[in-house]
């Protein structure tokens, strides 16, 4: 008997030992079990890849940018490509498996702060993914084994959103745990582990989540004020991925190293906007003091932009050629570290600012009838604008500042103020960087056709290209998934939400519907 | 009278014990064979030769002793009076009688194995004189495609046995030398800092050329299911395997062979040389430009052959030593080999230097030791191939320029037109200033034991190790074309290096139990092998060069460096367990299990378990076959087996995190998504046969039949995003490969002065994917994705070595779909399948004649069918030097209907707009249509090798003390081809060995083909 439990002992020994000879399956020379501090940095480069490469195309769609550089300005696409894909691939890979290990590592180590950054940034990607692209795989995402993937419909998102954000802002609220200010403060680049921020940052999200429904029955503009006033209150709390700009890998991808802005023209809208021609109907009555900051004036000295679809028609002999969003003539690269506004190298991205949450603020309380606080909100949008455009160039002196405020471009009684002072107000204090957020108000108000209430603030002002051919005669309304990602691989998914129809990115979103 | 008196003597003689010694030698050679058996008759007594072929028995008078040797016809004499008895063994002619060494360094009779195990002699591998003996198999054995990756010294060779199994994975067999696995491997550039150019543009060797082909015995090909049961996870593509030569004992034998070979190159593309340089029909008088869409050459104008100043003879000479001798206790063989081949590429040259030494041990009368030290150092020095080959640059140089005229006055780069970034660099300059080689030191050794402990039961043993260190650097000059051309990763002039460090260990162990009850001879085989497997390769890239000609990491600006490291460690371990079941010589059923481990896999699934059943029948030893005296053998055969597989790398069961260079620094995770799921994919194969030996084996057939199922593969394709990843490796797709393989042999002439032996064999192989996972359509192997839009891309349904491209668009009617705006074709954006490399089938073809003292063999590799994707010509169509461009002056409609928004109505408009290809040159550049440059059905005979060799008679040598034998010998190889592919050569591969799946092969872009080679050498034996 005592031999056969030798012999059996002998042989549990070998075989475990034997299972140990084969546990080697972790790489030596590269992390497969990072910690979560070692994740997030690079997190942040990733929301303005995705936002920053598709605005190639959606910033010309929305007028940000002119010169007919590409298809996205007649709100065309292009088949078997991934241009236009870029905030799926953020939302997925550069944001979405990363997120998952943070949460995976942090749940495990109660590091609530990085469990709640995951979770904001996590609601932030579901929301642009949604607003940009409509329809996306939201439950079976990220599910192992699973080689196709059904889509989600967009109610479904919002709501994911909502409650990320909600758990998020608990997550940042709790004081238990093992995630101090301090673990978190270094690699978060854009609020070094301030919860308080990050919670603002959380309300933003709901603020604009909210507030995109305004033509639904639902709609809830109390909410909205609400959010906000929880939400950035100033630019110091103002959501910016930073951006070293020493090489193309850690600069600003609108920065001269990236080359991607030459052969784009500021617009005519941008230019009308910021010389009182839609805010007074005067050309040239006010001149914004933004202005010299924001944009060039051709070699002659008068400010032009180009019109949707058309190209810069601007001679060296007549000095009349528009200058490139890098203030440079003739897509001249300026050089590295040179630049405009927010198209430097070195620039900081914004993926929230307060003037944004102000306006979203302003646009609620004026649904709700309450023009007093919309007006206040409106200038406060607009003054933290100004100071926000006075700290990325030329700073803007309080009186030029004063000056505008008490324009007759600014609206100075609440009993006066409309929809079109603060949309068009908002549509320029965004411009550069709230490409999908401009996108989102232009499509709630069907561009220049108005909204089913009848307002129509951007009528006369956003004016329509020659649309692409597979538009039929349509304004664009969503871009495709990714190509590479499902037009190859999950094709029946992108058959059943019709995406595989030529005029797909015409069909309207739900958040838009009433 | 007779035979009474006899039986009398033996009566008598009865009562006496004597002790019987005597030598066994081969009545082929005359040398001794040690380990033949002498038996008495009856009994169980028996005794073995020593390794002099000496033997001493103890008999009584009167006893029968057989005398026998596997392979060797046993002969009996009975024991009388004298107590000597030498005995000369003949060859058996029955090849079902010879002894084939199988997986795991098993030896078995022909007779017993369910599977074709061909087996090609050493001698005739390095009679050819080609530097990587792999290219010396291609024709010689069935169901087994070689493709050499170029024809440079050095150059990898890619072999796939019986089709690929894998969609995307290695498809290479194991090599295996005398009874362990060593390293076949082919650097692949995925260890290069920025993963280099996925092996487009580059090759570093396959590890299984550094085997001296003048040390090889025989190379015996395992392809069948059962051989890939043994070795397990390692053998799922098949085995080489190789055994070496043994030193035999007695005096000291010397011999020396060595061979002077020169090469060269004789098949080019043909260009046009009417029209020059320029756009738009205006000519360059100047000449600044690569681009041929200029007008017509004015007369007169002085040309140069560009073609024949770059390419010119290769030279090489090969050295080959051996001594060998010992005793019965200890032999001993020294084996050296220095090889010396430079290529008819001026600067390209592969030199390598091994040393063999082997020995074997006899230590009492049970146990004997072989032990052998393998010692390789080489150094090739290579072109770039793929869009940085010379040939597209040579092909595409003005004949106007000369193209020795390589420098300028200053000594820069001297240019075509007037930027370093805008052409292709002139390729003597290039050879000359950026430089590209690699260099392997290799120490490979193998101790092994045999240990007969009774009668019946044996033990046999193998330790290895196989330890090399490689080292690479490709760099280009500042002035390069790839230090300027626009986004150039080398700008300024950049180097790549890289250190590789290869340590394998592996070893096996097997009891052997064999005893026969009667009729029944079961044989009981258990075994382990394990292996344990570690790479690092540091990897190192650098740009701007602060001092030119100077190329080394230190002469780089520190701010451009980067590295790249891999520490890869892979185990594996098998238990293994054999049964043969033998009946009457005549039925045997082999059963064969196998217990895997892995470290590849997830912890979980580490371990796995697979079956094999085969059955082999010699009906030839049925009475009613026996009588027919024309049929010598006949064997039935068939086999069921299952074989596992594990992940083909380690570390993929976890994604990678990959060094971000964004603002902050940190992680993300790698594009690869890995899986903690993986689970090991099987292979289920059928493999049935027949083999026949008629007329006393002067003809012989064997035929095979096969079929395999590999599901469950693990593969990295890409899947949607959603993953969270691009790219993940899953379990997926199936493949169906089947296939058939015939080879006949007969010796016609079999007369003293004059032999004549032929061999023909064929192959077909047909690799098919079934499914992929999640109702996936298509997957393809994006490193083939190398010039234009061509890919080697499989779709569901279609074979595993399709070609897909983009296709002009079409609308429904299949008319073609001309733009409006230019009148060219529009082409479509989605893939289709455009082609097959895949051959209908394979021939070689095999003749040796023997005249007196005169002996000629030749071999004859034959192809049909299968497509070629010539990417060589399209470059030179888009550049206007195709030939097919000489009528551009002529204006044309192109057929097709104007895609105006009426192409799908029932009135479509035709095309009406007429094109002058001289000058809307974008005719040629981009408006081309792929699919004219897949050449279909590309057919070839190919001469590959030729030898006359003469023996000098033994009569000059009957009063010489020095000299024993000596033979010269003139070999060619590459000779001739014939084929329909209007390329280089139909036998390339885009890529290199390295390359997963069906690879590059079948993609000729820029490609050097198999230069011609004469050898003329002495083979001398002291």
């Amino acid at each position: 008997m005592k031999k056969i439990y030798i012999v059996l002992i002998a042989v549990a020994i070998t075989f475990s030992g034997c299972k140990k000879y084969f546990d080697v399956n972790t790489d030596p020379a590269t992390p497969q079990n990072p910690e979560s501090r070692t994740l997030v940095s690079p997190l942040f480069a990733q929301m303005e890849r995705g936002v920053q490469f598709d605005s190639r195309y959606l910033g010309s769609l929305i007028q940000y940018f002119g010169g007919a550089v590409n298809v996205g300005e007649n709100h065309g696409w292009i088949p078997a490509s991934d241009a236009m894909g870029e905030i799926w691939r953020t939302n997925y890979y550069g944001l979405g498996a990363n997120l998952n290990l943070i949460l995976a590592d942090s749940e495990a180590k109660k590091e609530y702060n990085y469990v709640a950054l995951a979770q904001a940034l996590k609601a932030w990607g579901w929301q642009i993914t949604t607003d940009y692209h409509g329809e996306v795989i939201l439950k079976q995402a990220y599910e192992p084994n699973r080689f196709v993937f059904d889509y989600d419909p967009q109610p479904e998102v919002y709501a994911e959103v909502v409650r990320l954000a909600n758990e998020s802002i608990a997550n940042f609220s709790r004081t238990d745990g093992a995630g101090t200010v301090a673990k978190l403060a270094g690699p978060d680049l854009v609020y070094q582990g301030d919860a308080n921020k990050w919670i603002k940052f959380n309300y933003g999200l709901l603020a604009r989540n909210a507030n995109n429904l305004v033509n639904k029955s639902s709609y809830d503009p109390a909410k909205v004020i609400e959010y906000c006033d929880k939400s950035l209150a100033s630019n110091s709390d103002n959501f910016i991925v930073p951006n070293n700009g020493a090489t193309s890998a850690d600069g600003n991808f609108f920065g001269p190293l990236r080359q991607n802005l030459q052969n784009y023209r500021q617009t005519r809208i941008i230019v009308g906007l910021l010389d009182g021609t839609y805010l007074t109907a005067t050309p040239g009555s006010v001149i914004d003091p933004r202005r010299d900051n924001m944009i060039t004036a051709s070699a002659d000295g008068i400010f032009r932009g180009t019109n949707p679809g058309l190209a810069d028609g601007g001679t060296v002999a007549a000095k009349n050629q528009i200058p490139n969003p890098w203030g440079t003539l003739g897509s001249v690269n300026p050089g590295p570290g040179l630049g405009k506004y927010i198209f430097k190298d070195k620039a900081g991205f914004p993926i929230m600012t307060s003037t944004e949450i102000q306006f979203i603020k302003a646009e609620a309380a004026f649904r709700a009838g309450n023009l007093p606080l919309a007006h206040t909100a409106y200038l406060k949008g607009i003054s933290e604008s100004i100071d926000y455009v006075s700290s990325q160039g030329t700073a803007i002196t309080n009186a030029a500042k004063t000056a505008y405020l008490t324009s007759a471009a600014v609206r100075q009684e609440s009993g006066a103020l409309t929809l079109k002072d603060i949309m068009l107000q908002k549509y320029l204090a965004l411009y550069g960087y709230g490409f999908v957020e401009t996108w989102s108000d232009l499509r709630k108000y069907n561009y220049n056709v108005g909204d089913v209430k009848g307002n129509n603030p951007y009528l006369n002002v956003y004016v329509f290209p020659t649309f692409f051919a597979d538009n039929g005669g349509r304004p664009a309304q969503r871009y495709r998934p990714r190509y590479n990602s499902e037009y190859l691989w999950n094709v029946a998914a992108i058959q059943k939400i019709g995406a595989d129809q030529v005029d797909y990115h015409t069909k309207k979103m739900w958040f838009t519907e009433p | 009278m007779l035979f009474l008196g006899s039986l009398l003597f033996a009566f008598q003689a009865l009562a006496q014990q004597v002790t019987v010694t005597g030598k066994i030698t081969s009545t082929g050679d005359g040398q001794p064979i040690p380990g033949a058996s002498v038996k008495i008759k009856g009994t169980n007594t028996a005794v073995q030769t020593a390794p002099s072929g000496l033997y001493s028995i103890k008999a009584n008078t009167g006893d029968v002793l057989q005398f026998s040797y596997l392979g060797m016809l046993t002969q009996e004499r009975t024991v009388g009076a004298s107590t000597t008895i030498n005995i000369a063994l003949a060859e058996d002619a029955k090849a079902l009688n010879e002894v084939v060494v199988t997986a795991q360094g098993i030896e078995r009779s022909k007779r017993s194995l369910a599977y074709d195990a061909p087996t090609v002699k050493g001698a005739d591998l390095a009679q050819t004189q080609r530097e990587n003996f792999i290219n010396a198999l291609q024709g010689r054995v069935a169901g087994v495609t070689i493709t050499p990756t170029n024809g440079t010294p050095g150059a990898s060779s890619s072999i796939i046995i019986r089709g690929a199994v894998s969609l995307d994975g290695d498809n290479q067999p194991l090599f295996v030398v005398d009874g362990l696995p060593i390293s076949n491997n082919t650097f692949s550039e995925y260890g290069l800092v920025g993963q280099g150019t996925f092996n487009r543009t580059n090759d570093y060797g396959n590890r299984g050329m550094d085997i001296n082909p003048e040390e090889i015995e025989s190379v015996t090909i395992l392809k069948g299911p059962e051989a890939a049961a043994l070795y397990g996870t390692q053998g799922a593509s098949g085995a080489v395997v190789i055994t070496t030569k043994k030193a035999k004992s007695g005096t000291a034998r010397v011999s020396y062979s060595g061979a002077f070979t020169t090469s060269t190159p004789y098949r080019f593309p043909e260009v046009q040389t009417v029209y020059g340089g320029g756009a738009g029909g205006i000519f360059d008088e100047e000449v600044r430009t690569r681009t041929y869409f200029g007008a017509k050459y004015p007369e007169g104008l002085k040309r140069y052959d560009n073609l024949d100043a770059f390419y010119g003879t290769g030279f090489a000479q090969r050295h080959s030593a051996s001594i060998e001798g010992g005793n019965e206790a200890l032999s001993l063989r020294l084996g050296v080999l220095y090889n010396n081949n430079k290529g008819p590429i001026q600067g390209t040259d592969n030199e390598s230097i091994n040393i063999k030494l082997t020995g074997s041990s006899k230590i009492g009368s049970k146990l004997t030791i072989g032990s052998y030290l393998n010692m390789i150092s080489q150094k090739t020095n290579k072109t770039y191939k793929g869009s940085g080959s010379p040939m597209i640059s040579v092909l595409s140089w003005p004949s106007l320029i000369d193209i020795r005229d390589r420098y300028t006055a200053t000594g820069d780069r001297r240019l075509v037109g007037t930027s370093l970034g805008g052409e292709l660099d002139n390729p003597l300059w290039a050879m000359e200033n950026n430089p590209n080689w690699d260099k392997v030191n290799r120490v490979i050794t193998n101790v092994n034991f045999r240990y007969t402990a009774t009668d019946w039961l044996s033990f046999q043993g193998a330790v290895g190790a196989d330890i090399y260190s490689m080292q690479i650097l490709g760099a280009y000059h500042p002035q390069s074309y790839n230090a300027n051309v626009a986004s150039s990763a080398y700008s300024g002039g950049g180097i790549n290096t890289s250190a590789q460090n290869s340590r394998l260990f592996n070893g096996n162990l097997f009891a052997i139990a064999k005893k026969d009850f009667g009729k029944f001879k079961p044989v009981i085989r258990l075994g382990l092998d394990a292996s344990d497997n570690s790479v690092q390769t540091n990897s190192q890239f650098g740009t701007r060069f602060y001092q030119p000609n100077f190329y080394s990491l230190n002469n780089t600006d520190p701010t451009t460096q980067r590295v790249a490291y891999q520490d890869v460690l892979i185990r594996k371990m098998g238990a293994i367990a054999q049964a043969e079941l033998g009946y009457d010589d005549m039925l045997y059923l082999t059963l064969t299990g196998r217990q895997d481990f892995t470290s590849t896999l997830p912890i979980d699934n580490y371990t796995f378990f697979y079956p094999s059943a085969a059955l082999s029948f010699v009906f030839s030893e049925l009475p009613v076959f026996k009588k027919m005296a024309w049929l010598s053998e006949g064997k039935l055969r068939g086999g069921w087996a299952q074989t596992g597989k594990d992940a083909r790398t380690a570390y993929i069961t976890k994604t990678k995190l990959i060094a971000q260079g964004t603002t902050g620094g940190g992680f993300g995770v790698d594009v690869t998504l890995g899986n903690p799921n993986l689970k090991a994919e099987f292979t289920t194969s059928i493999d049935l046969g027949i083999d026949l030996g008629f007329f006393n084996n002067r003809l012989s057939a064997n035929f095979s039949y096969y079929k395999l199922t590999s599901d469950g593969q693990i593969t990295a394709p890409r899947l949607s995003y959603a993953t969270g990843a691009i790219l993940a490796y899953i379990n997926s797709g199936k493949i169906v490969n089947q296939g058939f393989e015939l080879s006949l042999k007969g010796s016609p002439i079999r007369k003293p002065d004059f032999t004549w032996d032929v061999g023909v064999n064929m192959t077909r192989t047909k690799g098919k994917l079934t499914a992929l996972p999640g109702d996936q359509e298509t997957f393809y192997v994006s490193d083939s994705w190398l010039f234009d839009n061509v890919r080697r891309q499989y779709f569901v349904g279609s074979s595993i070595s399709g070609l897909s491209s983009q296709e002009y668009m079409r609308n429904k009617n299949g008319e073609i779909l001309i733009s409006p705006g230019n009148g060219l074709p529009i082409k479509d954006s989605n893939w289709t399948q455009i082609g097959d490399t895949n051959p209908d089938f394979g021939i070689g073809l095999t003749n040796n004649f023997t005249y007196k003292n005169f002996n000629l063999s030749f071999l004859f590799d034959i192809r049909k069918g299968g497509d070629i994707y010539n990417a060589t010509e399209l470059y030179l169509y888009a550049r206007g030097l195709s030939k097919t461009s000489l009528d551009r002056e002529e204006p044309r409609i192109i057929k097709g209907v104007l895609r105006d928004g009426l192409e799908n109505t029932a009135n479509p408009t035709q095309n009406n707009i007429v094109v002058i290809p001289y000058i809307t040159t974008s005719y040629y550049s981009t408006s081309f249509n792929t699919i004219d440059f897949i050449e279909k059905d590309i057919n070839w005979i190919r001469l590959k090798d030729v030898t006359l060799g003469y023996n000098l008679p033994k009569s000059v040598f009957a009063n010489s003390k020095t000299f024993k034998s000596a033979s010269v010998f003139f070999t060619g190889t590459d000779l001739w081809l014939l084929t329909n592919y209007t390329g280089v050569d139909p036998s390339v591969n885009g890529l290199s060995a390295a390359s997963g799946g069906t690879g590059g092969s079948g993609i000729d872009f820029g490609s050097f083909g198999q230069p011609r080679s004469f050898s003329l050498g002495v083979r001398v034996g002291f």
